[in-house]
């Protein structure tokens, strides 16, 4: 860069104030809340299959496991839908 | 309609390598939880079957068993090595002979009373065929019996906990 040319940073001098500060810090962590709970859920969603492909090998019913299944399962969608704003 | 946009808007910021956002984060956490369910529900319906079944499968094991002594067979299938126990109480219970851990022929030791796995010391009970000691990490998977005026016969295994299933 010779004398007397401008520095591209004075063209270009980047993110306003305020930039990068949460706005809406309620609703951001409501939806963090959201994932660590979903998350959750789908963790227990693994151990169970873990469960009940080990009792399927044994012979042994997993309908309960099923249940247990479905039930993440409409908690993780009911978690997912209550913030309309937020999907 | 706005569902199938958003998901293939998502779709192009992952193809894009863009940077995911935490409702996306989100939306993928749920749909693995339905793909979780989903599993289990073809898992608990036998769509991986072990074996083929067929649900009219008998064989006859033997025409008698006095107590404590054993008798193996083949269960559901001429590929399933299986042993039939007449326990010293009388009862008479049966159960696949693959061991749980690595696939060993399971024993009867008559003068222990309990089923052995000689290959890693692994023993079952021979009452419910649950795991005693060692390194096996399931029970072993039962077979339903009936006594019959001519013999015992295996009639079925306890999958999905339904009788009947060879």
């Amino acid at each position: 860069m010779g004398s007397g040319e401008r520095r591209p940073s004075a063209r270009d001098p980047g993110p306003g104030p305020g930039a990068g500060v949460d706005r809406d810090p309620e609703r951001s962590s409501m939806l963090n809340a959201r994932i660590a709970i979903v998350a959750t859920i789908v963790v227990g969603q693994l151990w169970a299959l873990t469960v009940a492909l080990d009792r399927y090998f044994a012979w042994q019913p997993v309908g309960l496991l099923v249940a247990f299944q479905a039930l993440s399962f409409a908690l993780a969608l009911a978690v997912w839908l209550a913030a309309p704003r937020d999907r | 309609m706005s569902d199938r946009r958003s998901t293939r808007a998502l779709l192009d910021r992952i193809r894009e390598d863009a940077p995911i956002t935490r409702r996306d984060y989100l939306r993928i956490l749920v749909t693995v939880s339905g793909g979780l369910l989903v599993g289990t529900v073809a898992v608990a319906t036998g769509v991986f079957r072990r074996r083929d079944v067929d649900p009219g499968n008998e064989v006859r094991i033997a025409e008698e068993l006095s107590p404590g002594r054993a008798a193996g067979f083949r269960y559901p299938t001429e590929d399933d090595p299986a042993i039939a126990i007449r326990l010293p109480d009388g009862d008479l219970v049966a159960y696949s002979s693959v061991c749980t851990h690595l696939a060993c022929a399971v024993l009867w030791r008559s003068e222990h009373g309990l089923l052995e796995c000689p290959c890693h010391d692994g023993v079952f009970d021979p009452r419910d065929g649950h795991v005693i000691a060692g390194p096996p990490p399931r029970p072993l998977p039962p077979i339903v019996l009936e006594e019959r005026p001519d013999g015992i016969y295996a009639v079925g295994t306890t999958e999905g906990g339904r009788r009947g299933l060879g």
